[in-house]
């Protein structure tokens, strides 16, 4: 049976890979060991080798591996980045996964004809942007920013040439994707360079007598109370004192759980649907993609995938789901 | 000391306060005789792990040297893992002074976690773990166990007879606790 729509999961490891593909996952993405993609966490991701044997595998199954290189490149130290991308071919992966200008630019001229993908980090959410990226470099894909609603997703997909892939499934982020200046403030490292927006370097969690401090460079940016979930360490995410009042600035800590809208993104003319967290591990893929994959393959059927919902919420930020800009009921 | 005691417990109970008294050292050695078997099981266990799967070992980096205390809340002792590939070493014992990380939590989701059965950001979400120290050491010892895809069995001594059957036990009690518990 022909899918309506492709399921793309994350893949920190080669456990994690094998976990999403075989719970149903289409496509997978993952990173190699470096600072040249956006989890750039101890022990994570993927050694050229490792990167080459699981592409195999995957194809024997008849699953795709798109490869992040999406953190731009450091003046000076290119290199790294082309290395990656130049892995990423050899390794027989279906596509790479990009940002900088710079990264596009070589994929397309050292490996004409090789798949790529506009990462979220390019924050392209208009027609003039994703075009240039489709004319200059060949882009074939754009993931899409969290911050759009299903409605401008939908005009946005009826003026551009290329395949769409919006996120529907685990941490939000609402900032300019790894650009983040309140990170760099509060931890004195770049999002960008070192890969992730809260360095595990950074973070300390102290409990003392049930309540629960999460820190990020020195700085107190939640405390949990005995019985109450935690969420991450991310400053955007940090309850702040403002006029008196304790709150959540930026964003509350939840999850995107957006599979109530998986027919409304169909009709939106989305290709792919992506579930972050190439951090987490292989339990969540598994559970996620299965959950994910039982929904898209009942909303092919023409039922209600509704009922999949509830699978997943013991896995969210903070214990809550969000459906996040996709219906921007504040308006 | 009760004189609801008969004479003889009162007896036994005044001739071990005198020669046997309850002195940490005492306590220390009892544990080390207690918990060697142990000890010497699990540290089998991670050099064969080292042995058959360096890369996932690899993944710890600077973090090899570390020593990271795994606190079950149901045991009187801890587990202290000291990577360091082909010569580490696990010790069940009381408590070190100091340590690198450590990560406490009821056995069965601490097993979950071994084993990737359990997802470790969702139990941390949900309170069901707790973590001190280097928040960066716990996390490539967690992808580190992830690549090596260590079950519960490669705990088990190698020539343990049914081991592959104990094995199946164990992860089969440690799931049935956890559903019970309504850990996820």
């Amino acid at each position: 049976m022909a899918r309506s729509i492709e399921l793309v999961c994350p893949a920190g490891s080669p456990a994690m890979l094998r976990a999403a593909i075989e719970a149903g996952a289409d496509s997978v993405y993952c990173g190699l060991a470096d600072d040249t993609n956006a989890r750039n966490f101890p022990g994570l991701n993927f050694s050229p080798a490792e990167l080459a044997e699981n592409v195999a595998w995957a194809h024997d199954r008849g699953a795709r591996v798109l490869v992040a290189v999406n953190t731009f490149a450091r003046a000076g130290a290119v290199d790294r980045w082309r290395a990656s991308v130049d892995s990423a071919v050899r390794a027989g992966a279906d596509a790479i996964i990009a940002a900088d200008l710079g990264v596009l630019a070589y994929a397309s001229a050292a490996h004409p004809g090789f798949r790529t993908h506009l990462s979220v980090q390019a924050a392209a959410g208009t027609p003039d942007a994703i075009g240039f990226y489709a004319r200059n470099y060949g882009v074939r894909r754009v993931v899409l920013p969290r911050v759009l609603s299903v409605e401008e997703i939908s005009a946005l997909a009826q003026e551009i040439e290329v395949e769409t892939e919006a996120f529907v499934f685990g941490g939000l982020c609402v900032m300019a994707e790894g650009r983040c200046a309140l990170s760099s403030y509060a931890t004195g490292k770049s999002p960008n360079l070192t890969g992730v927006c809260s360095p595990p370097s950074s973070v300390d969690y102290v409990e003392e007598a049930g309540v629960l401090s999460a820190r990020l460079g020195g700085f107190t940016i939640d405390r949990y109370g005995r019985s109450e979930p935690a969420g991450y360490p991310t400053l955007c995410k940090g309850r702040f004192d403002a006029t008196g009042a304790a709150s959540y600035l930026f964003e509350d800590p939840v999850s995107l759980n957006a599979m109530s809208l998986l027919a409304a993104l169909r009709r939106a003319g989305v290709t792919a649907v992506k579930v972050e967290g190439r951090q987490r591990g292989k339990a969540y893929v598994a559970r996620v993609a299965s959950a994910f994959r039982a929904a898209i393959d009942a909303l092919d059927r023409g039922e209600d995938p509704a009922r999949f919902e509830s699978m997943l919420v013991h896995l969210a930020e903070g214990g809550r789901e969000t459906t996040g800009a996709y219906r921007k009921a504040w308006r | 000391m009760s004189s609801a005691l008969p004479r003889s417990a009162r007896s036994f109970s005044a001739f071990r306060s005198a020669h046997l008294p309850a002195a940490p050292l005492v306590r220390s050695l009892a544990q080390r005789i207690a918990l060697g078997p142990l000890s010497l099981c699990l540290t089998i266990a991670l050099r064969r792990a080292a042995r058959s799967r360096p890369e996932a070992f690899a993944r710890l980096g600077p973090f090899r040297t570390a020593a990271f205390v795994i606190a079950p809340a149901e045991l009187p002792f801890v587990f202290v893992l000291r990577p360091r590939g082909a010569d580490g070493s696990v010790q069940a014992c009381a408590e070190p002074e100091t340590w690198d990380a450590k990560v406490s939590g009821p056995l069965a989701v601490l097993l979950g976690l071994f084993d990737g059965g359990m997802d470790a950001d969702a139990a941390f979400f949900a309170r069901r773990i707790k973590l001190e120290g280097s928040t960066e050491a716990m996390m490539a010892l967690r992808n580190a166990l992830e690549t090596a895809e260590l079950d519960l069995v490669d705990l088990l001594p190698a020539q343990l007879p049914r081991r592959s059957l104990l094995g199946l036990g164990l992860k089969r009690t440690a799931d049935a606790v956890r559903s019970f518990a309504g850990a996820a």
